[in-house]
């Protein structure tokens, strides 16, 4: 996500580096005046924190590993101007000693990752009672909004990202995006537990699910397909199909045969579908220890 | 000789500007720019060839834009990427190997970046290598545990990183306070601004807008 120097236009460069020399003047303004003094080190302290957690690979999938990338996390720990500035003097670090990012399109970096990145973190973390819920959706905006305007002002510039190219992009981003939001939140409740003071509250976040699951059930057959699976398609082309099923089945084609309506039988075999797993899972978790699940 | 930072840092934001300003098809502007910087490599006591293999660091990123643009069949655009991102980053390295991170920073300073900006870098870079060498023995710690692969370890580890920054900080401003810390970081050493700064600026200057207008 850092740009290096020779890719961005002169325009580009020009428009991001006066907003960014704005940006930059008014949040060390507003840091320096909400900052109290003995907490001057504790911004270059979480600074070097950043850099230095990102040294720590967490496993995402299998065979897979993330680092955290800091904004989010800064932003919700000492709050949105101290973590612009925070998030500049890294970049800064990052272009003049390890050549991360250009020195001239430092203006660039600094305005998606310092400004829109930190601020796309912080508004979620804000608005949403559910912090957790606020920190996960403001850590996946701050990655995914920061990349995606990286990749315009590189496409702006030189003119070679085609459509096909956009969506791989935006894929792509949209995994970083929830491999940084599960790190930060998975972090920050480590920190909570830490600190003795659990601010999380897990049950709104459960009946959410719970409620869009529920939505989904009694919507998603207006918009299921009709037409069989792959295999049914390939057992019936071939003529391996069974004419009949091999034992009596309770809700066969995932009907529901008590209803009349179809999309009600559809909708209460699902409902009766997940409220069996979920007692599944249930039985599973009591009996089963936890070590072997 | 050596030059102000400001002076080096200034020269190379123009160098910089006037790289990224180039069109794709003005050749001789673009060797006559690339020419600079190995000019001045030539002259300067840093490892050359270090030098050289490290401005390739940022290939693969411009390596990317030019395979899309090499597909596209526009292989003039392609080379045209690569080079210009070779020697955008050779002439940085000139600049950032040859003055020490405080220099650049107090030069930054000088240019008008907000102070209390500079005093968090500062204060980043002051404390970068031991939040490293902290994180460091936490992996090996977690490694030595056989957690590895565990989301839990790792997260912990993140939460006991953040807490030790906090309780350092804390350490960090009772220090201060102990050597006389009233609110502001004495600045002991002032950048001084010669006479040979303001020439050099002007002939660095000058060359550049020739070279960008003329050819």
């Amino acid at each position: 996500m850092h740009i290096p120097d020779g890719i961005l236009s002169a325009p580009i460069l020009g428009g991001f580096g006066l907003a960014s020399s704005l940006g930059v003047l008014i949040s060390a303004k507003r840091a320096e005046s909400s900052t109290q003094p003995h907490r001057l080190p504790l911004l270059g302290v979480l600074g070097a924190f950043v850099f230095a957690a990102q040294m720590v690979n967490f496993p995402v999938g299998p065979g897979a590993s993330g680092h955290l990338l800091g904004g989010a996390l800064l932003a919700a720990t000492i709050g949105p101007w101290a973590a612009s500035i925070t998030m500049t003097a890294i970049l800064i670090l990052q272009a003049l000693l390890f050549q991360d990012g250009g020195v001239l399109a430092l203006a660039a970096n600094v305005f998606n990752m310092a400004f829109l990145g930190v601020w796309a973190a912080w508004l979620p973390f804000r608005s949403l009672s559910n912090k957790s819920l606020g920190l996960f959706l403001g850590a996946f905006l701050s990655v995914l909004l920061s990349a995606l305007l990286a990749l315009a002002q590189v496409s702006l510039s030189s003119g070679v990202l085609t459509r096909g190219l956009w969506l791989f992009c935006l894929a792509l981003f949209t995994i970083t995006g929830l491999i940084e939001a599960t790190i930060t939140l998975a972090a920050w409740q480590a920190i909570e537990r830490l600190a003795g003071r659990s601010t999380t509250n897990p049950k709104p976040l459960r009946y959410a699910l719970l409620s869009l699951s529920v939505v989904i059930l009694f919507t998603g057959v207006f918009f299921a397909s009709s037409a069989p699976d792959v295999l049914e398609y390939f057992q019936h082309q071939s003529g391996i199909a069974p004419s009949s099923a091999p034992f009596p089945s309770l809700m066969p084609d995932y009907e529901w045969a008590l209803f009349d309506l179809n999309w009600l039988r559809k909708s209460a075999a699902s409902l009766a579908g997940l409220l069996a797993v979920f007692g599944l899972s249930v039985l599973i978790s009591r009996f089963v220890p936890r070590g072997q699940q | 000789m050596s030059l102000d930072p400001r002076c080096a840092l200034l020269l190379l934001l123009a160098y910089l500007a006037v790289l990224s300003s180039v069109p794709t098809g003005s050749h001789l502007l673009l060797a006559s720019l690339c020419a600079l910087p190995l000019l001045a490599l030539s002259f300067s006591p840093l490892p050359k060839s270090e030098i050289l293999a490290q401005a390739a660091y940022v290939l693969p990123f411009s390596f990317a834009l030019a395979a899309i643009a090499l597909l596209r069949g526009n292989l003039p655009q392609a080379l045209f990427l690569l080079v210009r991102g070779y020697f955008s980053i050779l002439a940085a390295l000139l600049v950032t190997r040859w003055l020490t991170p405080l220099e650049l920073l107090r030069a930054l300073e000088r240019l008008g970046a907000p102070r209390f900006l500079i005093i968090v870098t500062e204060f980043l870079l002051r404390y970068l290598d031991v939040l490293r060498k902290e994180a460091d023995s936490l992996r090996l710690a977690a490694l030595c545990r056989g957690g590895a692969h565990s989301r839990l370890i790792a997260s912990s580890s993140l939460a006991m990183l953040f807490v030790r920054s906090l309780e350092r900080s804390t350490a960090i401003h009772n220090s201060m306070l102990a050597r006389g810390f009233r609110g502001q970081l004495p600045r002991p050493t002032p950048l001084l601004w010669r006479p040979l700064d303001s020439l050099s600026l002007l002939a660095g200057l000058s060359t550049l807008a020739s070279l960008r207008f003329a050819l």
